[in-house]
């Protein structure tokens, strides 16, 4: 296992040089009486970027070139509690899901400083627990979603709790002591709470992408084989049953214990649970996804468009997600964008206005390794060779890159490998990587900027992982950006 | 140094007494000095000790004698009944070897003036919205909170509880938000209950527990629970001020103080909180929506003195009348500081 990692360390700081020419990573200076742990990030519509912090409240400033020398101002100084969400309408108006509550900071006399901190929403509850993190995405009707996360056993609950105590929801690893704990919960306009979806364990980040779906992500761990995107419905159920606790049909009709419930009866969890979209094998992947943010930059940042984004809390790297709809569902892929170069913590993710730069705020808010600050990704210009998009077949996949490709590299079976496997998310911790077989690539059909790969015997509900040698090329001579392509695959292509 | 803070190193430290060895010098100073002096030695409040030489002396015996002793004038706690004799031969020899390391020192190159103990000003006070401790508050005070319990402990590996050890409830205040305006006053609001939980005078707060020491290293601990500096002149008791549920709406800054607003069933009340004119009295001025007469049982104690500028106090409770109840001031004074 260690001479494993060893390689594909080796292999990621190799690659990461090749894309090093599209892609420009600045560190931005921060002022020095700031510890920058990022919560929450964004612009405002003058195209201030807006830094929500764990312990400096909120600063602001509109960005220079150099990023030693942005001119920072606070809006707030309040240090809120665990700030994770953010929703920036104007320079005056903030919105921000913390540890207690969905908060309007608003500055009221124009002063450029905040002075109405409004309780928008507080439907949740609170049990003493540092875990339970709130993540916010806009519902486009003047709402929210906020996914709350669940407590964890590294941390205590109160003798006096915010909000009705269950014991039943106490129990386990990570937990859901207090309401909604697990839970995305819709707040309309006017603050009234309805919650939609449970299951969710430590989900870090909530997204909307533009045709209007939400996804969020979860963290490996007790009921987490592996970290997964969700696609989030009403009515599901995501997989981490302590949530349940709050669900009353459930508890009336099924188990007041759902814990137990699903330990004892795995086959009816399997049957019960949603399946992600797609899931992160941990590690080589990703160790700890952040938010997801969609490309809304229509190409000013690169080939990518409509694609999401995650960041990696515990591993040096940025994720890339191509998603589609198969057979109804939606499922998909995800490659690495950064391999290297960005720093750990990355938390969350803002567009510049002109589209062309990234903004990365980082932290590790009390795990992983110290990795924090403020970070800028900009598209040169130069084209990256790299997997654009992938699409299911119903034996094997076609794959589209950002560059046509070279004829005699690209038709050489050699360059491509498969293999598949599945994580078990149960009671215990994490999971290994299950039945992981080798899969035959039986022929690939090149044509422009596309290859078809036939891969007979894919299966759903497992992980297709597929390998792209650094020797295929495109016609230009340029090795591929990012081989490791890991595509969930929940229904088959009919 | 403050009593309270002590007290919290001293329980931190028995709790460690096991699980270091003396030899680690090292690790000694990790858990109880980078705190101040950063965890490289840099300094970060308390001095820069990677310098060739030191105030207080650089040989051995003297470097050992301040830390058994202390700066009590100067925030260097005396170490002599906190650690072991091992323990301070230990972490002195650590300090003696990166001693002429020469470090650059955060503070030296104006890089980060961040600690663990945030301070306001009498002009600008700052908020904090964290995890609190109650201070020993009576679970009266609770009204609008539920109880937790202990529940059997888990094994994630086995996934099954076990029979007899439980995973405990500990203290705590979970939507709190304190306010502090320099060494005059400290205090802390609860946005559940709507009320002024407590205040106290001197110092703020520690925050290592939640936000770990200066700019790096180990911001974990179990409770994540901010640590009140200085001692308490006020700890309420008794029943909510006013009937109803209350229903926390957020807060405003007046002049940079913040007023909270809050409803308790029809009753819109704004409360702003502000120092008095000796250490640790609070001075909390209320306005509210009242159309008929108001009873508001005072909270009851040897240890502060509380007046009101409308109606009147009679057996622990003030009575106001409609108009009175709309503008009224209660002035919480600490015996102490009339004594
Ligand atoms: C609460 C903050 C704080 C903590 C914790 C703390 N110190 Fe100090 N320390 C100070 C301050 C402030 C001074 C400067 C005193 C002065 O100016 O005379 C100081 C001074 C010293 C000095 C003398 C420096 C000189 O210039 O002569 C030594 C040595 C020292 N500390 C060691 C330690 C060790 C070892 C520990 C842990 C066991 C420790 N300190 C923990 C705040 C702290």
């Amino acid at each position: 296992m260690k001479t494993f990692t060893l390689i594909l360390g080796l292999f990621a700081s190799a690659i990461s040089q090749l894309s090093a020419g599209s892609y420009k990573i600045e560190a931005i200076a921060v002022p020095h009486y700031v510890v920058p742990e990022v919560g929450g990030l964004g612009f405002t519509p003058e195209g201030e970027l807006v830094v929500a912090l764990r312990r400096h409240g909120i600063l602001m400033a509109q960005p220079s070139e150099d990023p030693t020398d942005f001119p920072w101002r606070a809006f707030s100084t309040d240090s809120l509690h665990n700030p994770c969400g953010i929703q920036i309408i104007s320079k005056d108006e903030i919105i921000v899901s913390q540890m207690p509550e969905l908060t309007r900071i608003s500055d009221t006399d124009g002063d450029g400083i905040a002075d109405s901190y409004e309780n928008v929403a507080d439907s949740w509850g609170v049990s003493g627990n540092y875990h339970e993190t709130n993540a916010l995405v806009p519902d486009g009707e003047g709402g929210w979603y906020v996914a709350v996360g669940t407590a964890s056993h590294n941390g205590p609950t109160f003798e006096h709790t915010r909000g009705t105590f269950e014991p039943m929801g106490r129990i386990g690893r990570n937990f859901s002591a207090v309401p909604w704990k697990g839970w995305v919960v819709h707040i309309d306009s006017e603050g009234n709470s309805t919650p939609i979806a449970g299951g969710f364990r430590a989900p870090n980040g909530i997204a909307m992408d533009q045709q209007g779906h939400i996804f969020a992500t979860d963290n490996q761990g007790d009921w987490r084989g592996t970290s997964p995107l969700y696609h989030v419905e009403k009515g599901n159920f995501y997989g981490h049953p302590s949530s349940l606790v709050w669900d009353k049909e459930f508890t009336a009709s099924v188990s007041v214990n759902p814990l137990q419930y699903y330990i004892d009866d795995f086959e009816q969890y399997q049957e019960d649970r949603t399946r992600a979209v797609i899931e992160f094998p941990h590690g080589f992947i990703c160790n700890s996804p952040s938010e997801p943010h969609f490309d809304t930059t229509g190409g000013s940042f690169g080939p990518f468009a409509g694609q999401a984004f995650v960041g990696d809390i515990a591993g040096d790297r940025i994720l890339r997600c191509m998603i589609e709809e198969v057979d109804g569902v939606l499922q998909g892929a995800v490659v690495k964008f950064i391999d290297g170069g960005i720093g750990g913590g990355t938390n969350r993710l803002a567009f510049s206005p002109d589209g062309k730069s990234l903004y990365v705020g980082q932290t590790y808010r009390g795990w992983g390794n110290l990795a924090e600050g403020l970070k800028r990704i900009t598209f040169t210009g130069e084209m990256p060779f790299d997997l654009q998009k992938i699409a299911l077949q119903p034996d094997g996949f076609r794959l589209t890159f950002t560059k046509q490709l070279d004829q005699e590299s690209a038709g050489q079976l050699a360059n491509y490998s498969a293999k598949s496997y599945w994580y078990k998310s149960h009671h215990q911790y994490g999971s290994p990587q299950m039945d992981d077989r080798e899969l035959p690539v039986e022929s690939v059909t090149i044509n422009g900027n596309e290859a078809v790969l036939v891969i007979p015997g894919l299966e759903p509900d497992r992980i297709v992982e597929l390998n792209l040698a650094d020797t295929l090329l495109a016609e230009d001579g340029t090795p591929i950006a990012h081989g490791l392509i890991c595509y969930t695959i929940r229904k088959l292509k009919p | 140094m403050d009593r309270s803070l002590t007290k919290s190193l001293f329980m931190f430290a028995s709790l460690s007494v096991t699980s270091l060895s003396p030899a680690n010098g090292d690790k000694v100073f990790a858990s109880y000095c980078a705190s101040c002096h950063g965890s490289d030695g840099a300094g970060l409040l308390g001095p820069n000790l990677t310098d060739p030489e030191i105030l207080h002396g650089s040989s051995l015996p003297e470097i050992k004698a301040v830390i058994e002793n202390g700066v009590p004038a100067k925030a260097m706690p005396a170490w002599s009944n906190i650690l072991s004799d091992d323990e301070i031969d230990a972490v002195a020899k650590h300090v003696r070897s990166i001693m002429g390391t020469n470090l650059v020192g955060p503070n030296q190159k104006g890089k980060s003036t961040v600690t663990p103990f945030p301070e306001g000003t009498l002009d600008r006070p700052i908020l904090l919205r964290t995890f609190m401790p109650t201070m020993g508050l009576p679970d009266s005070v609770f009204t609008h909170h539920d109880r937790g319990e202990a529940t059997p402990k888990y094994s994630p590996s086995t996934g099954t509880f076990d029979p007899e050890e439980t995973d405990p409830v500990v203290p705590g205040v979970p939507g709190a938000i304190a306010v502090n305006f320099g060494n005059s006053l400290s205090y802390c609001f609860d946005s559940t209950e709507c009320r002024l939980l407590y205040a106290w005078s001197g110092p703020f707060l520690d925050m290592t527990n939640y936000w770990g020491a200066g700019e790096g290293g180990g911001r974990k601990r179990f409770a994540y629970q901010a640590e009140v500096m200085g001692p308490p002149s006020f700890i309420t008791n008794g029943p909510p001020f006013f009937e109803g549920t209350p229903q926390f709406l957020g807060y405003k800054k007046v002049r940079g103080v913040p007023s909270f607003e809050y409803k308790c069933g029809e009753l819109e009340v704004s409360l702003l909180i502000e120092p008095g004119s000796t250490a640790g009295e609070v001075v909390c001025t209320y306005r509210t929506n009242a159309n008929k007469p108001l009873t508001v049982p005072l909270p009851s104690g040897e240890e502060f003195e509380i007046r009101s500028d409308q109606g009147k106090i009679r057996k622990g409770t003030l009575r106001l009348k409609a108009k009175q109840a709309q503008a009224f001031t209660l002035t919480i004074t600490p015996r102490t500081q009339v004594r």
